[in-house]
């Protein structure tokens, strides 16, 4: 049962620009199980999305895997041929796309696609896949008549449940879901979600779930993954990160949600400049915002600590919480 | 549609700056072949609200209820299938949406301004994001060009696309969803719009970028006297930026008031069930059970009731067998379209 479904180790990525390289991802590392759930945050940009989009292998033309290695069922996926690829993408590997409205192909009714991504992969009868394919649309809560309809006949949120549906069309044992559930109330995100922890129980399904939604992240999350100018700063089990983030940008991330419940707050930013991901600092990326910096911290890259089944990249971290809650 | 006409709920007591009555909007579905439908998506249907000027409202629902629609029909780019649309642009008087003539209509295209709920769509792949986000002070011929430039850097500063000089000159495939998202932003507020319809502008921001960027928008609705309508999920978004809120539901307003007093004490049965389902940020926390029936919104061809019947926990015989009812106020100064609720 425990087994890794996946093992990402000092995994880097770089984009080619006029203006220079981009160094979108750096020497990420983490693992996950199988059935288990890794949530990861961090500010827009930071490079999530790029993160995801080389686990399936399918950057963009200028970008590129610069180091690391990507383990999916025991097989080094950065190694592999293009076509070798394609035997694991969709089926061992699958993805919702972050604003996955513009993912579907608007000359074919959203059926017709959800046709053709469970054919691609399997040899099944007409009528299994109509039968398929409802029980998807049902699963999302889509009406199946929209299977005849165009992608710009529905709403925002109803491409997007087309685009969950297909992902889940072919039964991925690894699943990056990217942004999935943003554009949905949260009445049909619940369900959504509740459907996707059912799945996960069944078939043993692992997820990478990325979102600036920490609510939802704190629902789903086995793990979480902290990222910050792309480096994954802190990772943990979810219940330790939310009750006690040991990272100067964790716990700054935490206190600056907005509440909807309870009396209503002063709302806090982050103040100070975004991170440049043409220039890396020579020191920790998250020194010139932070408020525990002392002198060392631009110096050097801080070392990784180890806090006992959870990890913190900083110099100066919030331990004695930390502490606190490993008694 | 009803032949009674349902009140227009003002959202505050300011004069209003926009003035939405009746307003409908169907698609035909499955087109015989002479082209004649037999069925239509009741997208928008009899819609009537009146928006402060100066003010900020929010629309919030189901995936699927016709916010977009709606706001799509409030910026002039689908035609209403029936009901009128009136907006004050600055001058004290109402003009007619749809009669406007050529020059009303140039002065409403700089004045009203939408940022799409799918950045995607709403931006040229082939053009820089400078010239993406300068674009508009050129159509309307607002300064010259080292003027524009300088506005260009400021609102890019402003919206947190930085470093400025980098970004500048990337084009939008060359960005992460949420500063592709920010562009979409800076290029609708590059034109101090007076009137400002944003779609799930902020869906994907982290929650300091996003907040920024709602503080810049607060601050810009001050200085401009603006009128903003947001679409969100996010019930914190609706919190911090709305003085009021409409929660529609298939295609229907179900109620509307101020936003403090619907989020503390929701009176529609879908709003109760709307905020009992809203996450908070702890893993401890269990959200559910959810206050609805089970089932999926079906849009085509509703039947003449409640649109909420299927759904509702609180439905009644007589919810069964009456038309879908009027928006109207209800104690508390509250519109509320239920029978249940007095
Ligand atoms: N094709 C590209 N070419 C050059 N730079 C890119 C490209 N795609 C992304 N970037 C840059 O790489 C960085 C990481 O982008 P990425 O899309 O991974 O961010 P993200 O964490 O997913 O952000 P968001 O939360 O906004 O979606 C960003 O600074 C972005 O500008
Ligand atoms: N061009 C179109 N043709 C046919 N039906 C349409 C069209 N555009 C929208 N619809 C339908 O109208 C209804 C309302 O869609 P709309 O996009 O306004 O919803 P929304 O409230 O913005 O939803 P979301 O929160 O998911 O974005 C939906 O049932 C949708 O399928
Ligand atoms: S290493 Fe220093 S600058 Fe970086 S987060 Fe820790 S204390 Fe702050
Ligand atoms: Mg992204
Ligand atoms: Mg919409």
């Amino acid at each position: 049962m425990n087994q890794n479904a996946l093992e990402v180790e000092n995994l880097s990525v770089e984009y080619t620009t006029r203006g220079g390289p981009v160094f979108a991802v750096n020497n990420v590392s983490f693992e996950l199980k199988s059935g288990e759930t890794i949530g990861i945050v961090g500010e827009s940009g930071c490079g999530k999305t790029s993160l995801a989009l080389s686990l399936m292998r399918i950057l963009p033309d200028n970008a590129q895997i610069s180091s690391g290695r990507i383990i999916l069922d025991g097989v080094d996926v950065v190694a592999i041929s293009d076509s070798e690829m394609r035997q694991y993408r969709w089926t061992g590997i699958s993805m919702i796309f972050q604003a996955a409205m513009n993912s579907l192909n608007p000359v074919y009714t959203v059926g017709d696609q959800l046709l053709e991504a469970i054919e691609a992969h399997e040899r099944i009868t007409r009528e299994d896949a109509f039968e398929r394919i409802e029980a998807l649309f049902d699963l999302v809560g889509l009406d199946p008549v929209l299977t005849d309809r165009y992608p710009h006949e529905l709403s925002g949120g109803m491409r997007q449940r087309a685009v969950i549906a297909m992902s889940l069309a072919s039964d991925p044992s690894v699943i990056v879901a990217d942004e999935p559930t943003t554009a949905l109330d949260v009445i049909v995100q619940e369900r959504i979600l509740r459907e996707l922890q059912k799945i996960q129980q069944q078939r043993s399904m692992s997820m990478i779930y990325i979102s600036h939604d920490l609510a939802v992240i704190a629902e789903v999350s086995d793990y979480i993954g902290v990222m910050y100018a792309g480096r994954m700063v802190e990772y943990g089990p979810a219940n330790d990160i939310f009750a006690n983030p040991t990272h100067p940008y964790t716990k700054a991330l935490l206190d600056s949600v907005p509440s909807v419940k309870g009396p209503k707050r002063e709302l806090v930013v982050l103040e100070g400049e975004l991170p440049d991901l043409m220039q890396p600092a020579t020191g920790c990326p998250f020194a010139p915002r932070c408020n525990k910096k002392t002198s060392v911290c631009t110096k050097s890259l801080p070392m990784r600590i180890d806090l006992g089944g959870r990890w913190v990249d900083c110099f100066n971290p919030l331990v004695e919480l930390a502490g606190a809650a490993n008694e | 549609m009803s032949s009674q006409k349902p009140a227009l709920p003002r959202t505050l007591i300011r004069p209003p700056s926009l003035r939405v009555e009746n307003i409908t909007k169907f698609y035909p579905v499955g087109k015989s072949l002479f082209g004649s439908s037999k069925s239509f998506v009741h997208a928008v249907e009899n819609v009537s609200l009146e928006i402060a000027k100066g003010g900020s409202f929010g629309i919030v629902g189901e995936s699927g209820c016709g916010k977009t629609t709606l706001a799509k029909m409030l910026v002039k780019l689908i035609e209403p299938t029936a009901g009128r649309i009136s907006v004050d642009l600055g001058d004290g008087q109402f003009t007619d949406c749809t009669t406007l003539g050529h020059q009303d209509t140039k002065e409403f295209r700089r004045k009203v301004q939408m940022i799409f709920q799918d950045p995607y769509e709403s931006l040229n792949p082939r053009i820089t994001i400078f010239d993406t986000i300068i674009e508009p002070l050129k159509v309307q011929k607002i300064g010259n060009l080292s003027e524009r430039k300088v506005k260009v850097t400021k609102i890019m500063a402003e919206v947190g696309l930085t470093p400025v000089n980098d970004l500048m000159f990337r084009y939008p495939h060359e960005l992460s969803g949420g500063q592709r998202q920010r562009v979409a932003i800076a290029r609708a507020l590059i034109l101090d719009p007076i009137f400002l319809i944003a779609d799930e502008p902020t869906s994907m921001l982290d929650v300091s970028v996003r907040t920024s960027i709602m503080k810049l928008m607060l601050d810009m609705r001050q200085r401009l006297n603006a009128t903003f309508i947001y679409i969100t999920h996010d019930m914190a978004v609706a919190r911090y930026m709305c003085e009021s809120i409409a929660v529609m539901y298939l295609g229907k307003i179900v109620e509307m008031g101020s936003t403090e007093d619907i989020l503390q004490n929701p009176k529609h049965p879908y709003t109760k069930a709307l905020i009992s389902a809203v996450p908070v940020p702890d893993p401890t926390y269990e959200r559910w059970p959810v206050l609805i029936k089970s089932g999926v919104a079906k849009p085509i061809d509703p039947l003449d009731r409640c649109r909420f019947f299927d759904r509702c926990l609180e439905a009644t015989e007589h919810c069964e067998n009456f038309s879908h009812p009027i928006l109207e106020n209800k104690a508390g100064g509250r519109a509320v379209a239920c029978y249940e609720v007095s």
